[in-house]
């Protein structure tokens, strides 16, 4: 438990490093929220602009060096990160000028590269007042407790800067686990800042019913809270979520809590303006960096005091000159079962652009593909689709996923759903699987790519890609956290000859953070090993 | 003839980057427009490129002639077991 003393002579100490470095823009990333609150604000103090990257990946990190001066928390490799000044006399805060350029947050869209969107402190400071004025009363003083992270706007605005304005404690780590919630509640009172994900994953055998009481308040937002989500949060914790629509770029837009009504509109925020223009939803707010009417990706329809939205508005291609929609085909995939959720995306081929579907198929679409092969279910899908799509549209390439893999804010990316159709991925059929367990047939194929000069002659699998493999054929079957720790008890038995049908087994132990795995075929044993992973799981 | 048959059903396969597909599951005498493995006239177009490459067949302008020519895999190796110039 740390006091506001302790937080400001933290600040001074960070505010000190910044100065005393000189720069003016600084990256920082740490999974410690007090180290974050208080880094940001002596940043602030010394006048500097914080980047915020979305992970501490060395690729997103790296990325970051051409557009700072330094970094604190993690630092890629070959730099130092600030750190605090400790001790000295702290000269007094002067207040923070409106016009500040304070931040750089990234979009979490979930097409193409990130993109900067920089927030000035009047544009954060509005929307910490607009939370204050909306929810303050309700919340009290309880302590924050998180399930997202900081490095987001969501988690920025509503784990560090509200309770930081409104004088309310916060939990400087993050919850990753629905068992982490639960401790934490049981230990006190709180308010919960929740992702969909998690609310979403909920497991009913836990006594949710003990800590009812204590769970003061809680907040969905970064994405759509599905009615399964809805349910669960309403027969296990008792509540229905304030859940909060808006987006990196827009701020907080509208709010609205279902408690009885499944299907209630959205609230629009107080000083927010909307309208809808040939069904695109557009906002104006103190939230967005310029006066003007900012166009969202998302279709509504105005109601007295807010609107219902509609779906995101059409994704539309054009595909050898003919258009087609990209969210219709997406609906038709899903509409009458062997999907649950589908992602149709555009894929470059030699000089044709194909449609790939990225799908997670419900009970009949596994029965259908582990009995008839992963084409079965795909021809199963495209007759789905050949009433209403030309021939030329119909997609070309298939993956079925457990879940749809997501990044720690709960979006599915188009470069990581195109990760799935690299060809350095194995072609693999599913033997056997559960929550804990699963049991793949993997093809080495002889014309991958990892036997190019690996070596010339005698080709053979790097044991590196044996490792990434696995890892990567985790991803497809848990909910892995994201971070790669280290590797334990590493084996390589023997040698992987081009064309070996390889047996993949795949443990993971959600508790220990530990993925196992096991590579054999008919020649015996290859190669096994765990791989210890960690962080917050989207 | 077979073995034939055998080639063009692996030149299809590669030249149009199947997916989940193995010569064995394409039936020789299935359609491969539309219904059976579903091409397009873009697939058509490729695979007309693929053919003179490996064969060294010409295609004829009468383009009722080349759809009854890529009817099926049988049909295809009928026509490049007659016109091949390249072995």
């Amino acid at each position: 438990m740390r006091d506001f003393g302790a937080l400001r002579a933290r600040v001074a100490g960070w505010r000190a490093a910044f100065a005393a470095h000189g720069g003016q823009r600084y990256a920082l990333f740490t999974e410690d929220t007090f180290d974050f609150a208080t880094a940001l604000l002596g940043a602030w103090h010394a006048g500097a602009c914080v980047y915020l990257p979305a992970d501490a990946r060395p690729a997103t990190l790296d990325a970051l060096k051409a557009h700072v001066d330094g970094f604190a928390g993690r630092a890629p490799q070959g730099l130092t990160a600030l750190t605090p000044a400790m001790g000295g006399t702290a000269p007094a805060f002067e207040p923070l000028s409106p016009g500040l350029a304070a931040l750089v947050v990234y979009t979490s869209g979930s097409s193409g590269e990130p993109t900067a969107i920089p927030k000035r402190l009047s544009q954060l400071s509005s929307e910490v007042a607009t939370l204050g004025a909306l929810f303050d009363a309700e919340a009290g003083d309880v302590p924050v407790l998180a399930t997202v992270s900081h490095q987001h706007i969501y988690g920025l605005l509503f784990r560090v800067l509200w309770p930081l304005t409104s004088g309310r404690p916060f939990d400087a780590h993050a919850l990753p686990y629905p068992e982490d919630i639960l401790a934490a509640l049981q230990a006190g009172p709180g308010l919960l800042v929740a992702s969909p994900a998690h609310l979403k994953r909920l497991p009913a055998t836990l006594d949710w019913a003990s800590v009812r009481g204590n769970l003061r308040g809680l907040f969905s937002s970064g994405g759509p809270l599905t009615p399964e989500a809805l349910q669960a949060c309403r027969d296990l914790l008792g509540r229905a979520p304030v859940e909060v629509y808006g987006s990196s770029e827009t701020g907080g837009v509208a709010w609205r809590r279902r408690d009885t009504d499944d299907s209630a509109s959205w609230r629009t925020m107080p000083g927010v303006e909307v309208r809808a223009d040939e069904d695109a939803l557009r906002v104006r707010s103190p939230h967005l960096p310029a006066d003007d009417w900012f166009t969202t990706e998302d279709r509504a329809r105005p109601v007295p005091g807010g609107f219902e939205l509609l779906g995101r508005r059409d994704r539309l291609l054009k595909l050898e000159e003919k258009r087609v929609s990209l969210s219709a085909m997406e609906r038709t995939l899903v509409a009458g079962g062997l999907l649950r959720e589908a992602r149709v995306l555009p894929l470059t081929e030699g000089h044709r652009v194909i449609l790939a579907v990225v799908g997670v198929p419900d009970a009949e679409g596994w029965r259908l593909q582990e009995s008839g092969g992963r084409r079965s279910l795909s021809q199963a899908l495209r007759e789905k689709l050949a009433p209403h799509f030309e021939s030329s549209a119909l997609p070309r390439r298939f993956r079925y996923l457990e879940a749809m893999p997501v990044n720690s804010q709960g979006k599915s990316t188009e470069a990581a759903l195109a990760a799935l159709f690299d060809p350095k991925r194995p072609p693999f059929r599913v033997l056997e699987r559960s929550g804990e367990r699963a049991l793949l047939e993997v093809e080495v194929p002889a014309n991958s790519p990892y036997f190019d000069g690996h070596f010339p002659g005698s080709p053979i699998l790097p044991g590196v890609v044996q490792v990434e493999w696995a890892l990567l054929l985790g991803r497809e079957h848990f909910a892995l956290p994201p971070d790669f720790l280290r590797l334990e008890t590493l084996k390589f038995q023997q040698v992987i000859t081009p064309g070996t049908q390889l047996t993949v087994e795949l443990t993971w132990a959600k508790e220990s953070g530990r993925l196992g795995f096991k590579l054999t075929s008919a020649a015996g044993s290859h190669a096994s090993g765990r791989i210890v992973l960690g962080g917050a799981v989207g | 003839m077979l073995e034939l048959e055998q080639e063009i059903k692996r030149l299809v396969i590669e030249t149009l980057n199947l997916e989940d597909l193995k010569p064995e599951d394409i039936d020789p005498a299935a359609p491969l427009f539309v219904e059976g493995l579903g091409l397009d006239s873009i697939d058509a177009l490729e695979l007309g490129l693929a053919l003179q490459k490996s064969y060294g067949v010409v295609l004829a302008s009468d383009s009722k002639e080349n759809r009854r020519h890529f009817a099926s895999v049988r049909a295809l190796a009928d026509f490049v077991s007659t016109h091949r110039t390249r072995s």
